[in-house]
């Protein structure tokens, strides 16, 4: 089995991996640069993408990362300004998950350190009151035991242990990790416990003993609707909505300026759902369906007869033969890992 | 036909990064690049900080006294 990373959306700053800084509305199959040469195609399985602002993080299965776009700040862990196709990031241990924010990366090895790199005015690195840090540093963090998750905006991360403690660091301007000052410098106990958690921009979404809470500013009266929503499988939020998997509905609350809320769809099969800054992707076996604001391509081409940069409806994006391993989104970036196997 | 201008959201004065050399507000826009609006054209009576790379707009929540104290730096 090989797998294929496809990517269409903002490119400004090479964050597709696609050797040029054009935007793309047709999925396009991102660039590896190996020791061998560059490749489209896969061994190991890419287990994650992580989004910021400008740059792309890929987790493989192997516990290696590789890295495109800005890093002007080091937030690709390179001394480099950007890397124009993905390179594998020289780290100081093998990883099992990556998150990214704005202009910063967040690692979580596989021995459950932490290690923060890139820049950060208002926390985001976790490091006290450090604005950059071009190579990945490690965290303070109380010896909790495992880490099982970890979310980000693009200002400020909460890691969940495997005991139930939430700590969270980076942009507390509204309140929207506690009820406490307007920075966390370093890694802070969060006063509420969570099985699931979403961060958006301005705002926080807890799944705490079965009830949506939310903490933060809350200009789009989302939790007013959260409370009538029980059942809940999954959450995720763009910038400034949430969006809930409730067995086979998908309920979105908050912004709706660009169709961010996702349009009445019947979820027939798994699916993969996948949330960006203000644009989701839906997948199923065989195709990948995109909504939302699709200014730069991140939601492909129109359906005939529809134009402009809102995309109200399920808009496909992907429809091949190759079976659809994960999807992910970014800043106005979508991502699609498909399967290929040998004797295709 | 044109599209609609659509204010995208609302953003309080102190989220925005302020750039005294170029007397801008700035802050990110979810297409990667940053909203910008002037200190003198928020003088003026502007509220809307507009990306320059996209057409996503958001009106800055400001009080006039607010601005004081980025005028003299």
């Amino acid at each position: 089995m090989t797998y294929r990373l496809y990517a269409c959306g903002s490119n400004g700053n090479f964050q597709l991996g696609l050797d040029d800084d054009e935007d793309r509305r047709r999925l396009e199959c991102a660039q590896f640069q190996t020791e061998k040469g560059r490749t489209v195609d896969l061994n190991v399985r890419p287990k994650k993408i992580a989004c910021g602002g400008n740059h792309t993080l890929v987790l493989l299965e192997n516990g290696q990362v590789y890295g495109a776009g800005s890093s002007q700040y080091g937030q690709l862990a390179c001394l480099q300004d950007h890397l124009p196709v993905f390179q594998k990031l020289d780290l100081p241990a093998k990883m099992k998950d990556v998150v990214a924010g704005w202009n910063y990366t967040v690692f979580i090895s596989a021995h459950d350190e932490v290690y923060t790199c890139g820049q950060g005015f208002t926390g985001e690195l976790g490091l006290g009151k450090t604005h950059l840090q071009a190579l990945p540093t490690k965290l303070d963090l109380p010896d909790n035991g495992r880490i099982v998750k970890a979310e980000s905006s693009l200002h400020n991360v909460v890691i969940q242990f495997e005991n139930g403690e939430l700590y969270g660091f980076g942009n507390n301007k509204k309140g929207q990790l506690l009820d406490g000052p307007k920075v966390l410098w370093t890694p802070t106990r969060l006063a509420v416990h969570a099985r699931d958690f979403a961060l958006a921009r301005d705002f926080a979404v807890f799944l705490s003993d079965e009830r949506l809470l939310l903490q933060g500013k809350d200009q789009y009266k989302v939790a007013e609707r959260l409370q009538a929503v029980d059942q809940v499988d999954r959450i995720w939020a763009m910038w400034s909505s949430v969006h809930v998997l409730c067995g086979r509905q998908l309920l979105s609350c908050g912004n709706n300026s660009h169709g961010q809320l996702a349009p009445a769809t019947t979820i027939t099969e798994p699916v993969k759902i996948a949330i960006g800054s203000e644009h989701g992707l839906l997948a199923e076996k065989f195709r990948v369906f995109a909504w939302g604001w699709g200014e730069h391509g991140n939601c492909g081409q129109h359906k005939k007869g529809k134009t402009g940069v809102t995309f109200d409806y399920m808009n496909t994006i992907y429809n091949e033969q190759h079976v659809v391993e994960d999807v992910f989104a970014g800043c106005a970036t979508s991502w699609v890992v498909a399967q290929r196997s040998e004797n295709v | 036909m044109s599209e609609t201008i659509t204010v995208y959201d609302q953003i309080e004065i102190e989220d925005f990064v302020f750039d005294p050399t170029q007397r801008i507000f700035t802050y990110p826009c979810p297409c990667g690049d940053r909203f910008q609006i002037g200190l003198d054209d928020m003088l003026d009576g502007e509220d809307i900080a507009v990306c320059p790379s996209c057409s996503l707009m958001v009106k800055i929540i400001f009080d006039e006294e607010d601005l004081a104290e980025y005028v003299d730096t």
